[in-house]
């Protein structure tokens, strides 16, 4: 045996090598419960890998773009996915390898095995990381059980760890991480346990799945759940579930898949069987000497501890909290799933009729009270499709993340972006109007070549074209202060873009199928039919993230028509330009003729007064290559209107409806950060080099700056 | 940086290379001058002699891999303003006060102090990150 091996059963948390989650699992063999028997890969093996491969250095690189606090949720995501990918290219070390493949075929020949994350500040009493990290069922081979090891290790820079760590200060990556990798046992039935209901301290709770645990630690399977009074063992069935679903082995891993009928109405343990879970329970804490929360699975009639550890939501309130929350920005495949059924097939069509029959109704026979409220309930039915978008349509952007993190762990990719473009095959709303901005511009620039009566039927078509393309995609390039004047600033537009041609969409129809091979031939024949269902997930995920943000814009233009429609009303009531954009103050001045509404004061910014002078600044890389250019900052909508060609656009935060100018553009530089914020995506599309996540970008940048921004560091330098 | 950094690199123009010295330096509250001493048979001040334009390189490193993303640099640039020999000077007791140790050095008579206007503050933090304040 050497220091990076140590067997489960003398596994010592003393020695700080193995972490706390397998001590307490040689403590629960040497007791005599039965646990998968294996092997703890030391947290000296990892501190060894990442310092031989270098990857100590590129962590903080990788972390060192800004500082944790800084950082929005996206863009942990992103800064997790480099490092995952990081972690699969390094290689491990010779002899640390060899130890592990040795070990493999010393203990568990020929089994297929667990391989679990032991994160060394795991279960500390004072935080919990339980859940954080990572873990991998039903792996074989030794070749997968390195690649494994280093996803585990990778784990401990995941995002929900970081987000975490960040919310609880604990300083990032101090802590190091030991990987179990044990027999695995395929479980019939399997459950959690907690030694006291926090709700009631005689009770203990009992809560069981068909298939493996997975079903019912991630979310996905719905359990049995039985009450037992801790002190006369009684037993009482407390809810029983639908039964509709397990996880089950897959050839690789495990999958999800329908129960068979005859489980439907079987609850999924017997009262002998609760009596058993029970009794190892009480053991648990008896050994630990506190009340535990245990995992465990009956293959057949034996049943298996897979990790006890004490109740931490009766310690740490706060901190298991937090933990929780971070958890549930993860979403596993089934919950995606459920999410995009509900936004599909109920929530788009709701909003698309909602969004029309609202633009149908017509101001011009309303009286200022009817006005009134039609604004009333304009801005009402804006913020509550808004919080519908918060709630549910953001949570399903983690199809892309979740089909992301698959590919790179199954492709190995150079660019753990490359994911992308193979979602990018569906045309983007806000591409398709791009498109038809474009075709316009084309026609506008022919005119110049024809004469007479050509001449006269190309203005026609260009003048249809326009109307149409204001009514099709209506308000979606206006704002507040620009709406009135749409059509001619899409004029102004489209005569911009006449002049030479515009950059065109960077979609590669080739490389989109070698992509979906690539993708594709990574599964085995029986696991196609899912790792289709994911793709087809994953792009559906992809389209709605510029989507969604359209649908929402009709709301907003809606709202924006009946505030203009109410300035027109006020006349000389709306002092200034800012004075009547305010749902609340156009509808008391509607309703009280005496009232004028109070002006909005945009918030001062002095940044741009002092002497200090950025002259570089780092962000995410979110759009490959090098552009040169004058800088345009847009600080308000109609500053979109006056973009020239080859200017670098720098935005707060641009969204689908600002996009129609991106044609023009040579480069993109962002506040937000993420490679899937709107920018970003949009900036791809086109090929564009983008920069995101640049805090004060549109204060640090005046416009006419010449910048060069670099989309392959996350680099923009501002020249003197 | 400039109050917790007691040292810094000083780059002087040689006759074929940029040449460069670990002095000790004090700053004036302004952020306008920078005072360091030296002794007159050095390369550093001949080469001021020659050419009066400096450059400083003050640094946060704690020579650990963190510093890719903790170390903060400050590059300073400017032109020497005087030489002297300081003695009794308001310059003399300015500088003391940041390097006491400093006072048997600079009772040497082959020692003077020089003085440099400061033009411009370059910082770099987190590797990459370029902010200037232009000074005066």
């Amino acid at each position: 045996m050497n220091s990076y091996i140590v067997p489960l059963r003398s596994a010592s948390k003393s020695e700080n090598i193995c972490s706390g989650k397998a001590e307490t699992l040689a403590r629960m063999m040497e007791s005599g419960l039965r646990v998968p028997d294996g092997f703890c890969v030391t947290a000296g093996a990892y501190r060894r890998f990442i310092d031989s491969t270098g990857l100590a250095g590129q962590i903080v690189m990788e972390l060192g773009r800004k500082r944790l606090d800084d950082m929005r949720w996206e863009e942990m995501w992103d800064a997790a996915l480099r490092i995952r990918s990081m972690f699969l290219a390094a290689e491990i070390p010779a002899d640390i390898a060899g130890a592990i493949v040795d070990a493999v075929g010393s203990w568990l020949p020929d089994s297929p095995l667990a391989v679990r994350s032991a994160s060394l500040a795991e279960d500390r009493p004072e935080t919990s990381f339980a859940g954080l990290h990572e873990s991998f069922l039903n792996v074989r081979g030794a070749e997968d059980i390195l690649k494994h090891v280093k996803l585990v290790w990778a784990s401990l820079w995941s995002d929900a760890a970081l987000a975490y760590s960040r919310e609880l200060s604990l300083e990032v990556g101090s802590s190091s991480m030991a990987v179990i990798v044990q027999e695995m046992v395929f479980g019939e039935r399997s459950g959690v346990a907690f030694g006291v209901d926090p709700k009631n301290g005689r009770l203990a709770v009992i809560e069981a799945v068909y298939g493996l645990n997975k079903g019912l630690v991630d979310g996905d399977v719905e359990p049995d759940r039985w009450i037992v009074d801790r002190g006369s063992g009684a037993v009482e069935l407390d809810h029983v579930a639908a039964h509709e679903s397990s996880v089950i082995p897959s050839a690789s891993g495990v999958r999800i898949e329908p129960l068979d009928e005859i489980f439907r109405d079987r609850p999924v343990l017997f009262e002998s069987d609760v009596a058993m879970v029970f009794s190892v329970l009480m053991k648990a804490e008896a050994l630990f000497g506190a009340p535990q929360d245990v995992e465990w699975t009956i293959r057949g009639d034996e049943l298996y501890m897979l990790q006890a550890r004490p109740i931490t939501t009766l310690q740490t309130a706060g901190t298991e909290e937090r933990r929780s929350y971070d958890l549930s920005l993860r979403r596993s495949f089934a919950n995606l799933r459920d999410i995009r059924n509900k936004i599909e097939k109920e929530y788009l069509p709701a909003m698309e009729s909602e969004a029309a029959e609202a633009a149908r109704r017509d101001f011009g026979g309303m009286s200022d009270e009817e006005l009134a409220v039609e604004i009333k309930s304009r801005s009402e039915a804006m913020e509550r499709w808004r919080k519908i978008y918060w709630d549910e349509f953001i949570p399903f952007a983690h199809g892309v993340r979740l089909f992301g993190q698959v590919y790179n762990d199954r492709i190995g990719s150079d660019d753990p972006f490359e994911f992308i473009d193979l979602l990018a095959v569906v045309p983007l709303k806000s591409i398709e109007r791009n498109t038809k901005l474009v075709d316009l511009a084309t026609m506008i620039a022919r005119v110049a070549t024809l004469e007479g009566r050509d001449k006269e039927e190309a203005r026609e078509e260009i003048e249809r074209r326009l109307d149409i393309l204001v009514e099709k995609f209506a308000g979606l390039s206006c704002s507040m202060a620009a709406c009135e004047d749409e059509k001619e600033s899409l004029r102004a537009l489209a005569i911009e873009m006449a002049g030479t041609p515009a950059a065109e969409l960077g979609i590669d129809a080739g490389r989109v199928d070698m992509l979906e091979d690539k993708w594709f031939s990574s599964f085995a024949d029986e696991e196609r039919g899912h790792a289709a269902e994911l793709l087809d997930l994953a792009r559906a995920s992809y389209r709605l993230r510029d989507d969604d943000n359209i649908y929402l814009g009709r709301f907003e233009s809606n709202l924006t028509r009946a505030v203009e429609e109410s300035r027109r009303r006020l006349g000389e009531r709306c002092v200034d330009e800012y004075s009547c954009t305010a749902a609340e103050e156009v509808i008391r001045a509607l309703r009280f003729s005496e009232y004028v509404p109070a002006a909005v004061t945009e918030e001062a910014s002095n940044a741009k007064d002092q002497v200090v002078r950025a002259r570089q600044l780092k962000g995410q890389p979110a759009g490959a290559g090098i552009a040169r250019g004058p800088a345009r900052v847009i600080e308000n909508i109609s500053d979109l209107f006056t973009i020239k060609r080859g200017e670098i656009l720098v935005c707060d935060a641009i969204d689908p409806n600002m996009t129609f100018v991106v044609p023009l553009v040579s480069a993109i530089v962002e506040r937000r950060g993420g490679m899937l914020i709107h920018g970003a995506i949009i900036a791809r599309e086109y090929g564009l080099p983008c920069v995101t996540g640049i805090p004060d970008a549109t204060k640090l940048i005046n416009t006419g700056d010449l910048v060069t921004v670099d989309g392959y560091y996350g680099l923009v330098i501002i020249h003197e | 940086m400039l109050l917790s950094q007691y040292f810094a690199v000083l780059c002087t123009r040689g006759k074929t290379h940029p040449y460069c010295s670990l002095i000790g330096f004090a700053v004036t509250e302004d952020l306008c001058s920078i005072v360091f001493s030296t002794m007159k048979d050095t390369r550093k001040y001949n080469n001021i002699l020659a050419c009066g334009n400096v450059s400083f390189l003050i640094d946060s490193r704690k020579n650990r891999i963190e510093d890719l993303k903790d170390a903060n640099a400050l590059s300073v640039l400017g032109e020497v303003k005087s030489v002297d020999s300081g003695i009794d000077s308001e310059r003399r007791k300015f500088f003391l006060a940041r390097h006491p140790n400093l006072t048997s050095f600079l009772d040497d008579p082959n020692t003077v102090l020089v003085t440099v206007d400061v033009s411009r503050y370059i910082l770099v933090t987190r590797f990459q990150e370029v902010f200037e304040l232009e000074i005066g």
